[in-house]
């Protein structure tokens, strides 16, 4: 018998197979909300979905594989998570676009019983202004997730991109 | 394959190769100079400033623009677009148009090093909220500043050291973000810019995660210059369907020489460098 956190915040015994349900519908929505952020552009949200101290990274694959840091957006904190979102809405001029994300084979494992891995592949669609809908960057995301009382976050994300170039530029998170 | 077939004669073509403090280079041309005249005593200096100790390979991004690869070589000449067009530049004093500079350019016009040294604006950037300079934003905070310190590492805080060596490389250190550009031509319309991002191997920890912090600063979705592709795309769009329409700004052309290498407004270094390609292609 496994055990689920109730909302009462009290632990109730639970068939093991129900609890991995359980979970993977919570991370699933987990993702789900962080497509939904990003796609309808509540940016403003979008630092809600990690811890204070949380990392959000975007990496091309070409550095991951060799084991090299650099990627072209590097948050380290909640605070330089809404420095990137005040910059794309004063300061940084870009092409009025829109994304559209498809995740696709989730997949996680449990590093303790508040603490997931998680890992899936996503495609984003860009739409500019001239009307035509292209795939800008598929990838796969890289996240550690950690259970807090305001639900699961995601104390690190990382989008390695397997897209070689940007188009143009990337002003939005992925 | 006849008999006589040789693969020894068949291979690829050999290029010229060479190499200055550690950057590789090649040409196919066996009438340039060598590579230690062609960067010449006006170029060097600015190398051995940013490659003066063993380096540490960071990793490179890569940006694609549908525009002219010129196009980027006058972007990166040009000292006055930085603070119209980058909010970041204008708006926390990493370069602004009183900014104490130095431009040095090569006999042959084609190569050119921008320093630009960190200068106190007592004004707090007056100029630009009188001027309403659409790239100034007051309202502009961060809550994480770390990203815009200036750890100085070398004997003058500079702020910004842009070189270009014509026609391909773009060796920069924005305040500790050192990047070696490449601009790779595809085509008349199209070009790659990769930037290959170092540290210095006896980088403290710190160092290395700072470095690692301001590459937010650069390349693709860098803060302060990720609109660059973005201009030249829109010049590229706008001049396409010009055909031989002109049109011609004399910025800075009744100051002299001198004054204009010490001139954020001056467009001398993209006079300089079409100069030296008409002369290089017998236009």
């Amino acid at each position: 018998m496994s055990t689920i956190n109730l909302a009462n915040g009290e632990d109730s015994p639970i068939d093991p197979a129900l609890a991995e349900m359980i979970l993977w519908y919570d991370l699933h929505r987990l993702q789900e909300r962080y497509v939904s952020i990003i796609d309808n552009d509540r940016l403003e949200e979008w630092p809600d979905l990690f811890t204070e101290d949380g990392v959000y990274e975007i990496v091309p694959k070409e550095n991951a594989d060799l084991g090299l840091p650099v990627g072209i957006m590097h948050c380290f904190g909640r605070s330089m998570m809404h420095d990137r979102i005040t910059a794309l809405r004063q300061a940084n001029l870009f092409e009025i676009h829109t994304y559209r994300h498809l995740t696709s084979g989730l997949e996680f494992t449990s590093v303790d019983s508040h603490t997931i891995d998680l890992q899936s592949n996503y495609v984003v669609i860009q739409t500019l202004t001239n009307g035509d809908s292209e795939v800008y960057q598929a990838g796969r995301y890289f996240d550690r997730v950690v259970r807090t009382p305001d639900g699961w976050r995601y104390q690190r994300k990382r989008a390695v991109y397997d897209t070689s170039r940007v188009q143009t530029l990337l002003v939005t998170p992925v | 394959m006849p008999a006589d077939f040789d693969p020894e004669q068949h291979g690829l073509q050999q290029l010229r190769t060479d190499s200055y403090a550690g950057l590789i280079f090649a040409t196919f041309s066996d009438r340039a100079l060598s590579l230690y005249d062609y960067l010449g005593p006006a170029m060097r200096p600015g190398l051995d400033r940013l490659l003066h100790k063993p380096v540490e390979y960071l990793g490179c991004v890569r940006q694609y623009s549908k525009s002219n690869w010129k196009l980027y070589n006058e972007n990166v000449r040009d000292p006055y677009h930085a603070s119209l067009l980058h909010a970041f530049f204008s708006t926390f004093n990493i370069l602004r148009a009183g900014t104490r500079i130095e431009i040095t350019a090569s006999e042959s016009g084609l190569h050119s090093w921008l320093m630009v040294f960190q200068t106190e604006d007592a004004t707090g950037g007056a100029a630009y909220k009188e001027g309403k300079v659409a790239s100034f934003k007051d309202g502009l905070k961060l809550r994480d500043t770390s990203m815009l310190a200036n750890m100085n590492e070398f004997e003058e805080i500079v702020n910004n050291h842009i070189q270009i060596i014509f026609p391909q490389l773009v060796a920069t250190q924005i305040l500790n973000s050192l990047v070696m550009r490449q601009i790779l031509p595809k085509g008349p319309d199209h070009f790659e810019l990769i930037f290959y991002f170092f540290g210095y191997a006896d980088d403290t920890p710190e160092m290395r995660l700072h470095r690692i912090k301001q590459a937010n600063l650069v390349g693709p979705a860098g803060l302060v210059s990720m609109e660059d592709t973005l201009a030249t795309e829109l010049v590229q769009f706008g001049s396409a369907g010009s055909g031989e329409a002109l049109s011609v700004a004399d910025m800075g052309l009744d100051a002299s020489e001198e004054e204009q290498a010490r001139s954020m407004i001056s467009e001398n270094r993209v006079r300089h460098f079409w100069r030296g390609y008409q002369e290089l292609m017998g236009l």
